[in-house]
C-alpha cells in the first residue's frame, strides 16, 4: 500500500507522521513517500512565527474550533515530555488588544487563564482599551518541521525533492493514495477559486527581553493587518501584513515601514532592537479548510486523494486536529479495500 | 553651603539609586559613589532582580509597601521606553505555586504588580505536586546592565565613582559634608551593625531562552527567573553563611528542584553558579544619624539591610534616603547661618 504525500509544510509532515502511527502496525506493506519541493527551511510553515491562536472568530465552524482544541490538547501533552525542546515546544502568555470591547474567542476555554485585561495592564498599551490576556503555546516551525522529519526518517518514509504537477504523475507511478497538503499551490494540482494568498510580511529581529506575545487587533482592517510581536525561543517576529489576492513573495520597502514603525509604537523598546532578517509569505486561505476524500479517475485508474489544505494563518493552531482527521479518512479508505477487518480505535 | 560634598557608599543597586535620586532632588550637591566593588563584582549582580517584595518583619507594611511601589512605577515606565534594553528592565509574567495553602492568600504587593490572580485548576495541572498558586505580572531588572545603566545616568550628571576601601566613616569627614552609607553586607564592618547578617544564596545562571515565564515556590526555595540573556534557577536561604564559594552539592540539588518545576530545563546550556550574600535585616534601615566625634558633627543617612527584597524596594528606599540627605543639607545650612551670627 504506496501513500504519496505532496507538500513537506506542518500540515503534509504531520499528516503523514500521524498515518504512519496509527496504520504502519496494522498495514505492514505501507510505504508512505513526501514529494515537494520545498522543505524546510524553506516552506511557508517555517516563515511563521509559531504561535498557538486561532482567528478571533470561528464564523460558525466548530469542526475548525474542535480541531484547534485537539492540537493544543496534544501539545500541552507534550510540554513536559523530553522532546519539547527540539519541537520547538513551550509555553508563552501573552497580549491581545483591542479598541473596544469584543466578544470572547471560540478558544477562551481552550487556552490556560484566558481573562480580561485590567485597567493598569491597559496603560501599558496607550490607544487600546480592551484585551485578553491568557497563556498559549509556540511551536516553532525552524524546529518543529526538523523534528517531524527526523521522526518520519526513523520510521523509514521516503522524501523526493520533486515539484508534483498533476495527481496523475503519483498516482500513476502505482500509489494507492495521494494525501494533498500542498498548501498555497492547491490550485494548480486541481483549481479551486476559493482558495487565495493571504500575504504576510515579516521582520525577524534580536529582542530577548519580549517575554509575552503581543497582538493587536484593528476590526476595520482585518486580521493581522495591526501590529503584532511574537517573542521565539531565539528570534522576536515582527508583523502585522495580510493582503488578500496578493501572491507577491517579494519583501516590501512599504509594508517594512509600516510593521517597523508600529510595532515600535506599541512597545518603543523595540527601537534598539536589531533587525535579522526579512520575509514574505502566502498564508493559504481559504473560507474553511478543505479536509475531504475524494475518489479521481486519474488516466484510466482509480484514485483516492485525501484533501488536506487551506489552513491560512492558522496551520500550526489546527495542524494535529487536521492530522488526525485526515488519518481517519485514510482508515475508511483502508477498511473500503478491505485492507483492514474493523477501523483503528482512537489512538491514546 | 554652595555646593555640599556628598559620599554614597556602596555601588550595589542601593547606592548607584541613592546616588542618583540625590542627583535629582539636589541638583547643587557634589556626588561621589565611593566602593570597592563595582558591576559585575557587587552582590546586586548575582541577584536575579525580580520585583517580588519580600516581607521584613520590623519595618511597617505600608512604608514596605510604598517602597514597592514608587520602585515598580519607575520601572514600569523605563520598561516602556526606548532605554528598557539598555536599563535591562523588562515584564515577565509566571506563577507562585505552593504545596499547601497559604496562610495569606492575597499578598501586600498584590494590587501593584498586574492581573494578580489565583491560578486556574488546568493551570495547576502543570504543577502536580503544588495545591494552590497565583499568577501574575511583574517587573524584572537584569542587574549588570541596570547597574551599569545608573552607572552611566551618574556619570552624565557629574557624579564621580571611586574605587576606594573605607573601614571607617570618620576618614571621609574632611573631605564630605555628608556621608550615605549604602555599603549593604559591608554595613556589617564598617558600621559594626550587629543586627545585619548575611543570607547566603547560590544560583545557577543558565541558557534556556524557550523558559519565558518565571515559577516561584512559595517556600522562597525554589525559583526560575527568566532574565534577558540568562535565565537564573535558584536557591539556597542559608542563614549566618558566610561563604563566598559556590558549593557543587548546592548546585546539582537547585538544578534538580527546578528540574521538578520546569522539567525543559534538562537541555538548559552554559551553567554558570554564582554567590551572593543578602544583607538581611528584622528591618531596612533607612535612616538619618548624627555622628559625633571630638566636637566634630558627620551627618549620616543609612541605607542598608534590605536582604532579599533590594530590588523590590530599591527607588523607594533611595527617595527616603535622598530626602534625609536633604534634611540633612538644610540642617548644615541652618547651623552655619547660625554660626555666622
Amino acid at each position: 500500500m504506496r501513500v504519496a504525500v505532496i507538500g513537506a509544510g506542518v500540515i503534509g509532515l504531520s499528516s503523514a507522521l500521524c498515518i504512519h502511527e496509527q496504520f504502519h502496525g496494522l498495514v505492514p506493506s505501507l510505504e508512505l513517500e513526501i514529494y515537494a519541493d520545498h522543505f524546510t527551511p524553506h516552506t511557508t510553515s517555517d516563515g511563521a512565527a509559531g504561535l498557538w491562536q486561532p482567528y478571533l472568530s470561528d464564523h460558525g465552524n466548530l469542526q475548525e474550533t474542535l480541531w484547534n482544541k485537539e492540537t493544543f490538547d496534544y501539545l500541552l501533552g507534550q510540554l513536559h515530555s523530553p522532546a519539547a525542546k527540539e519541537m520547538g515546544l513551550f509555553l508563552i502568555s501573552g497580549y491581545n488588544l483591542f479598541t473596544e470591547p469584543v466578544p470572547d474567542p471560540s478558544w477562551k476555554n481552550i487556552v490556560l487563564g484566558f481573562r480580561n485585561l485590567t485597567p493598569k495592564e491597559l496603560e501599558l498599551f496607550p490607544g487600546y482599551s480592551y484585551g485578553w490576556f491568557n497563556t498559549a503555546l509556540m511551536l516553532e516551525g525552524r524546529s518543529y518541521l526538523p523534528w517531524l522529519t527526523n521522526r518520519l526518517t526513523q520510521r523509514g518514509v521516503k522524501f523526493f525533492h520533486k515539484k508534483v504537477e498533476s495527481f496523475q504523475e503519483v498516482s500513476g507511478a502505482g500509489v494507492d493514495v495521494v494525501l494533498n497538503c500542498s498548501g498555497m499551490r492547491a490550485g494548480e494540482l486541481q483549481p479551486d477559486p476559493e482558495l487565495q494568498p493571504g500575504r504576510g510580511q515579516v521582520i525577524k529581529v534580536l529582542a530577548p527581553w519580549v517575554k509575552h506575545f503581543i497582538i493587536t487587533h484593528d476590526l476595520k482592517s482585518g486580521i493581522y493587518n495591526s501590529p503584532y510581536v511574537i517573542p521565539g525561543s531565539e528570534f522576536t517576529v515582527l508583523g502585522g501584513i495580510y493582503q488578500h489576492g496578493n501572491w507577491s513573495e517579494e519583501n516590501s520597502a512599504k509594508d517594512h515601514k509600516f510593521i517597523w514603525d508600529s510595532c515600535c509604537h506599541l512597545l518603543p523598546a523595540l527601537q534598539k532592537a536589531k533587525i535579522v532578517a526579512e520575509w514574505s509569505g502566502l498564508r493559504p486561505a481559504r473560507s474553511s479548510v478543505r479536509l475531504e476524500r475524494e475518489s479521481l479517475r486519474l488516466g484510466n485508474l482509480p484514485a483516492e486523494v485525501i484533501h488536506n489544505y487551506g489552513h491560512g494563518g492558522f496551520g500550526i493552531t489546527i495542524h494535529w486536529g487536521c492530522a488526525m482527521a485526515a488519518a481517519r479518512l485514510f482508515g475508511s479508505i483502508l477498511q473500503e479495500k478491505k485492507q483492514l477487518a474493523t477501523p483503528p480505535g482512537p489512538r491514546l | 553651603m554652595a555646593s555640599p560634598k556628598v559620599a554614597v557608599m556602596g555601588a550595589g543597586v542601593i547606592g548607584l539609586s541613592t546616588a542618583l535620586c540625590i542627583t535629582e532632588t539636589c541638583p547643587s550637591c557634589s556626588v561621589t559613589v565611593l566602593s570597592d566593588q563595582f558591576s559585575p563584582n557587587t552582590t546586586s549582580d548575582v541577584a536575579a532582580g525580580m520585583l517580588i517584595p519580600h516581607t521584613y518583619p520590623d519595618t511597617p507594611i505600608h512604608r514596605q509597601k510604598q517602597w514597592f511601589k514608587e520602585t515598580f512605577t519607575y520601572l514600569s515606565a523605563i520598561s516602556n521606553s526606548a532605554e528598557a534594553s539598555e536599563a535591562g528592565i523588562h515584564l515577565v509574567s509566571g506563577w507562585q505555586v505552593f504545596k499547601s495553602t497559604p496562610k495569606e492568600e492575597l499578598p501586600f504587593w498584590s494590587d501593584i504588580v498586574l492581573g494578580f490572580r489565583p491560578m486556574s485548576e488546568a493551570e495547576l495541572q502543570k504543577f502536580p505536586q503544588h495545591r494552590f498558586g497565583q499568577a501574575f505580572t511583574t517587573l524584572k531588572c537584569d542587574c549588570p546592565s541596570y547597574l551599569l545603566w545608573l552607572e552611566k545616568r551618574l556619570k552624565a550628571t557629574g557624579a564621580q565613582m571611586c574605587t576606594r576601601k573605607v573601614s571607617d566613616l570618620w576618614e571621609l569627614h574632611s573631605e564630605y559634608d555628608i556621608v550615605v552609607n549604602c555599603a549593604g553586607m559591608g554595613a556589617h564592618q564598617l558600621v559594626g551593625d550587629k543586627q545585619l547578617f548575611p543570607v547566603r544564596g547560590q544560583v545557577l545562571k543558565v541558557h534556556s531562552p524557550w523558559v519565558k515565564h518565571f515559577i516561584r515556590d512559595g517556600d522562597g526555595l525554589t525559583y526560575i527567573y527568566p532574565g534577558i540573556h540568562k535565565v537564573t534557577l535558584g536557591g539556597t536561604r542559608e542563614k549566618g553563611s558566610w561563604s563566598l564559594s559556590p558549593d557543587p552539592g548546592t548546585a546539582r540539588d537547585i538544578f534538580d528542584r527546578c528540574c521538578s518545576l520546569e522539567p525543559s530545563l534538562q537541555g538548559a546550556q552554559d551553567v554558570e553558579v554564582k554567590v551572593g550574600l543578602r544583607p538581611s535585616r528584622q528591618c531596612v534601615r533607612v535612616q538619618r544619624e548624627v555622628l559625633s566625634q571630638g566636637g566634630v558633627k558627620l551627618p549620616v543617612v543609612h541605607n542598608y539591610g534590605h536582604g532579599a527584597g533590594g530590588f523590590s524596594v530599591h527607588r523607594g528606599t533611595a527617595n527616603e534616603a535622598a530626602h534625609m540627605v536633604g534634611q540633612c543639607i538644610s540642617a548644615l545650612q541652618g547651623s552655619s547661618s547660625r554660626a555666622k551670627l
